[in-house]
C-alpha cells in the first residue's frame, strides 16, 4: 500500500479539523470569508479560528459587533451579492437573535424570487451541553432548524466530517447550518486516508449490528458507540447510525437499517417533545411499521432547562448507560429474550 | 426398420413425453396407464410423437393400439408395412 | 424506484423454497412475466416471474439457499409503479383485513398494563403482537392462536414466532413426503374452514363425444382435442355466467374474480398432484385451450411450472376419468370456493323418451362453499355445465 499523506497520519483535534476546513476554503475561493463575534483577534470563542487573522488578514477574517441579527443578515446579503460567507454564531442560543434573518430571509428568498436568487451562506453554530455552561448556553436546537424548508442542516460528528462538511456546505446554492457540538472540539483522532470529500445527503453506519439500530448524531454518537461496546459483551449487536444531515433526513438508510434489526432506539440530545427524535420515529412508523418487532424507544435530554451543576447536567443528558438500558429493556420486554 | 429399432425409438419418445420415467424400467407388456399413471394428455402426447416420428396416421380409435410398449411396437410395424409412398389419411368411421 | 423482489407464495400451503438458479443476472433488463429465477418447491421446479419492468440490480440470495415465503431475493430497479401480483382480477376491491384470528388474541391488546387485577382469561393472552411477528407468522403459516400461549401475558415478538415454527414438525426432505405434507396442509385447511356442500349430476356425453370425433377425424394427432378440454371450457363458461363459484373467499367474504382461470388438477407420477391454472379459459377457443392444457401438462411432467400458474386459479376442475372411477367428491382448494369433479365416461343404461338405451354417461360433481352459495344456485351451475356439454358446438 502507498503510504498515507502526512496529514492523514497525524493526530488532530476536531477543532483543528474545522480550522483546516476553513483555511482550505479561504485559500481555494477568494469569495469566501469568515465573520462572527471574536473570530479574529480573540481566535474564536472555542479557538477554532486561532491564527487565521494573521494568515488571511482582516478583510477575510472579520470581527463583528455583538448583534447576531446584523452580522447574520450581512452574511445573507454578501451571499446574495455573490460571495461565499462563513458566518460563525458563538453558540446556538445566540442564533435566536438572528432567527428572523435565518428563517424569514435565508430560507425563503430562493422560493420567493422564483429561483432568481440564491443564498449560499454557511452558518456555523456551536451547540449542545456537557460543559457546565448552564441553561442559556447548552441548547440543542438543531431539531428546530430542521423544521424549516429552505435550510440544509448538517451535524459533523467525526473528524472526517468536521474536516470536509464545510466544503460541501459551501458548494450548496442554499443556506447550510453546520452544528458543531462544543464537547467535541477537544476530541482527537485522525483523518481517514483516501477520503477527501463528504456529502450532505447520507447517513452513515458507524458500527454494524443485527439486533437494534441506535439512531443518533453529534456528540451522542460516541455515547451510542460506547453503549454498543457494552452491549456487545452481553451478546447484543447494536448498529450505530450517524444521521449526519438532519434536513433532509436520509430515510433510505434509516429505514433499511431498521428493517434489518427490527428495533430502533433514537438518541437525541434535544428535548423529546416535538423533536427530531419524534420526526425519525414517525418516519419509521410510516415506512417500516410492519418490520418493527418492538415500539420505537427514545433517549433524550430530560425536559428541563439544562442544569448547571455537573451531576445534575450529567443526569439530564443521554448517557451510554441509559442507552444500553433502553436497548436491554426493548429486547427483553415480553420475555422474548 | 426392424423391431429393435422401433422399440428403441418408442422408448425415446416415451422419455420425451414423460421425462419423469426411466426408460429401462418400462415393462413392455404392461399397460402404460397402469404402469406410469398415464392420463389422457400423456396418451395424446405419445400418439402425437409416434405419428410424427414414424410418419403414420393414427385414428382416434387406434389410440388403444398404443396402450403398451409391445402393442405400440406391433402397431407401428403393421402400419409401416402397409404404408405406401405417401401415407393415406384413411380414418375409420367412429364406432 | 428500487424495490425488493420477494419469494411469492405459490399456494396457501407453501412455506419455503430452495433457490436453484438465477435466470437473470445483475444489470439485465427484466419485463413483466419474464422468469427471474428457478426455485424448488414441494410442487417441483418453478420459474418465478417478475411483475415489473426494470432492471435487476443485485442478487440477495445465492443458489442452494432455502428461503421462506416473503423473503427478499433480489433488488430491482423499476421504471414505473410496481404492478400488482398476478392474474386474478378482483371485480370488487379486495379488503385488506388480516386472517381471522381468535378473539382471545385480539381483544386484550388495549388493556392497560397498570390495570390492578386483570381478568384470569387475559393471563393466557399476549399483551400484544409486534407487527414484524404478525408478518413472520403469516409467512411461516403459524396461526396467531398458537402464539397466544407462546408468550402468555407478554408481547409476542418475531423470535417467539420462529420458536413456534421450530416446534412444528420438521419439514420432510423427501420430495414425495414434502408434497404429501403440502397437500395435507391445504386440504386440512379446506376441511377445517370451508363448509362444503356437494351436488352430483349425470349427463349424456354422447353429443359431445360425437362432435369431438368429427372434429378430430381430419386432424393430425397433435391438433386433436381431448374430452377434458370440453369439460374445462364448459366449467369456465358456466363460472363466468353464474356468480358465486369463480373467485376467492378472503377476509370473511367472497371476492368474485372478473377473470376465469381454471385450475386443472394434474396427477404427478408417483404420487401427489398440482392444480396450475389455465388462464382466461372462458375467453379461449378450444384449440387454444387445448394447446395451453397440453403445454401445462408438459411443464408439470418436466417439473417446470411458472409461478403465476400456481396462484392464479379461481376455480378448479378435477378428473379421475382415466382411472375408471364413476364419481368423485372433491375438496375445494382454498381460497377458491368451488371445484368441479368429472368421473369416467362409461356406457350405461339411460332412459330417453321412455326407452332404455346405452349412452356414454358422465357424472359431474360440484363441491362448493356454503358461505358463498346454496344448493339452489349450485344446481343451476351444474346444469349449465351439462347444457353446454349437450351443445358442444357452443363451446
Amino acid at each position: 500500500m502507498p503510504s498515507a499523506p502526512p496529514e492523514a497520519q497525524a493526530r488532530l483535534s476536531y477543532r483543528d479539523a474545522v480550522r483546516e476546513a476553513i483555511r482550505c476554503a479561504l485559500r481555494g475561493d477568494p469569495r469566501t470569508f469568515l465573520m462572527g463575534e471574536d473570530v479574529g483577534r480573540y481566535g474564536g470563542s472555542y479557538a477554532v479560528s486561532k491564527g487565521l487573522l494573521e494568515e488571511f488578514g482582516d478583510e477575510r477574517i472579520r470581527d463583528t459587533p455583538l448583534s447576531e441579527s446584523a452580522f447574520v443578515g450581512a452574511g445573507i446579503g454578501a451571499a446574495l451579492a455573490g460571495l461565499r460567507p462563513i458566518v460563525e454564531v458563538m453558540t446556538v442560543n445566540f442564533s435566536l437573535l438572528a432567527l428572523d434573518q435565518i428563517v424569514n430571509n435565508a430560507a425563503t428568498l430562493s422560493h420567493m424570487s422564483g429561483g432568481q436568487l440564491n443564498v449560499p451562506v454557511v452558518i456555523r453554530l456551536a451547540t449542545g451541553a456537557g460543559r457546565q455552561l448552564a441553561a442559556q448556553h447548552s441548547h440543542s436546537l438543531e431539531g428546530w432548524y430542521a423544521h424549516i424548508p429552505g435550510l440544509r442542516i448538517a451535524v459533523p460528528a467525526t473528524i472526517d466530517d468536521a474536516r470536509y462538511m464545510l466544503a460541501a456546505a459551501l458548494e450548496s446554492p442554499d443556506p447550510v447550518l453546520l452544528f458543531e457540538h462544543l464537547y467535541l472540539y477537544n476530541m482527537e483522532g485522525s483523518l481517514t486516508p483516501g477520503i477527501e470529500r463528504v456529502d450532505l445527503e447520507h447517513a452513515a453506519i458507524r458500527r454494524p449490528g443485527r439486533d437494534v439500530t441506535l439512531i443518533t448524531y453529534g456528540w451522542s454518537l460516541y455515547k451510542c458507540l460506547e453503549a454498543a461496546t457494552t452491549l456487545a459483551s452481553e451478546g447484543i449487536q447494536a448498529e450505530v447510525l450517524d444521521l449526519r444531515t438532519l434536513r433532509p433526513l436520509d430515510d433510505a438508510t434509516i429505514v433499511s437499517s431498521v428493517r434489518r434489526t427490527r428495533h430502533a432506539v433514537i438518541v437525541d440530545e434535544g428535548w423529546r417533545s416535538g423533536s427530531l427524535s419524534a420526526e425519525v420515529t414517525t418516519r419509521l412508523v410510516e415506512q417500516a411499521f410492519y418490520e418493527l418487532d418492538a415500539p420505537v424507544a427514545r433517549v433524550c435530554t430530560a425536559e428541563v432547562p439544562v442544569p448547571y451543576a455537573k451531576h445534575l447536567e450529567e443526569t439530564a443528558l443521554p448517557s451510554a448507560a441509559r442507552i444500553a438500558s433502553a436497548v436491554r429493556e426493548m429486547l427483553t420486554r415480553g420475555g422474548s429474550a | 426398420m426392424d423391431s429393435s429399432e422401433i422399440r428403441t425409438k418408442l422408448l425415446s419418445l416415451l422419455a420425451s413425453v414423460a421425462p419423469d420415467i426411466e426408460p429401462d424400467r418400462v415393462d413392455p407388456g404392461r399397460n402404460l396407464r397402469d404402469q406410469f399413471d398415464f392420463d389422457s394428455m400423456d396418451a395424446l402426447h405419445f400418439a402425437t410423437a409416434v405419428s410424427e416420428t414414424f410418419g403414420i396416421a393414427i385414428a382416434e380409435t387406434d389410440y388403444s393400439q398404443l396402450a403398451s410398449l409391445t402393442a405400440a411396437e406391433q402397431f407401428v410395424q403393421a402400419q409401416l408395412a402397409a404404408k405406401p409412398e405417401t401415407p393415406p389419411r384413411t380414418v375409420s368411421p367412429s364406432e | 424506484m428500487r424495490s425488493e423482489f420477494r419469494l411469492p407464495s405459490l399456494g396457501a400451503d407453501m412455506e419455503r423454497a430452495r433457490l436453484t438458479q438465477w435466470l437473470k443476472q445483475p444489470g439485465e433488463q427484466i419485463r413483466p412475466g419474464e422468469p427471474l429465477a428457478t426455485v424448488e418447491t414441494t410442487k417441483g421446479l418453478i420459474d418465478i416471474e417478475s411483475y415489473d419492468d426494470g432492471r435487476l440490480v443485485e442478487h440477495l440470495v445465492q443458489p442452494g439457499t432455502e428461503i421462506p415465503v416473503g423473503a427478499a431475493l433480489a433488488i430491482i430497479e423499476t421504471e414505473g409503479v410496481s404492478r400488482a401480483p398476478p392474474t386474478p382480477t378482483p371485480s370488487a376491491p379486495r379488503p385488506r383485513s388480516p386472517q381471522p384470528v381468535g378473539a382471545a388474541v385480539e381483544s386484550p391488546m388495549t388493556a392497560p398494563s397498570s390495570a390492578p387485577a386483570a381478568p384470569p382469561v387475559a393471563a393466557q393472552a399476549p399483551a400484544g403482537i409486534s407487527p414484524a411477528a404478525r408478518r413472520r407468522a403469516r409467512e411461516l403459516g403459524i396461526a396467531l392462536e398458537d402464539l397466544a400461549t407462546a408468550a402468555a401475558g407478554g408481547v409476542v415478538h418475531i423470535k417467539d414466532v420462529e420458536k413456534q415454527a421450530a416446534k412444528t414438525p420438521a419439514v420432510p426432505t423427501d420430495a414425495q413426503a414434502v408434497m404429501r405434507a403440502s397437500i395435507g396442509a391445504a386440504m386440512a385447511r379446506a376441511k377445517r374452514e370451508i363448509p362444503h356442500y356437494y351436488l352430483g349430476h349425470s349427463l349424456d356425453f354422447g353429443p359431445a363425444r360425437a362432435w369431438l370425433t368429427q372434429y378430430n377425424a381430419p386432424l393430425p394427432v397433435k391438433d386433436r382435442l381431448i374430452e377434458a378440454v370440453l369439460v374445462t371450457k364448459a366449467v369456465a363458461l358456466a363460472a363466468a355466467r353464474i356468480e358465486g363459484f369463480n373467485g376467492y373467499f378472503r377476509g370473511g367474504r367472497f371476492v368474485p374474480s372478473a377473470t376465469v382461470h381454471v385450475g386443472a388438477a394434474i396427477a404427478v407420477r408417483g404420487g401427489g398432484l398440482v392444480a396450475p391454472a389455465l388462464l382466461d379459459a372462458d375467453q379461449k377457443d378450444l384449440a387454444t385451450l387445448m394447446r395451453d392444457f397440453s403445454a401445462l401438462v408438459t411443464r408439470v411432467r418436466a417439473g417446470h411450472l411458472r409461478s403465476g400458474e400456481f396462484t392464479a386459479a379461481t376455480i378448479t376442475v378435477t378428473s379421475l376419468g382415466g382411472d375408471g372411477i364413476d364419481v368423485l367428491y372433491p375438496i375445494i382448494n382454498p381460497p377458491q370456493v368451488a371445484i368441479v369433479g368429472a368421473g369416467a365416461i362409461r356406457d350405461q343404461a339411460w332412459v330417453q323418451n321412455g326407452q332404455i338405451i346405452v349412452r356414454p354417461i358422465l357424472v359431474l360433481t360440484l363441491a362448493a362453499d356454503h358461505r358463498v352459495t346454496d344448493g339452489r344456485v349450485g344446481s343451476r351451475f351444474l346444469r349449465t355445465i351439462a347444457d353446454l356439454l349437450a351443445h358442444p358446438q357452443s363451446l
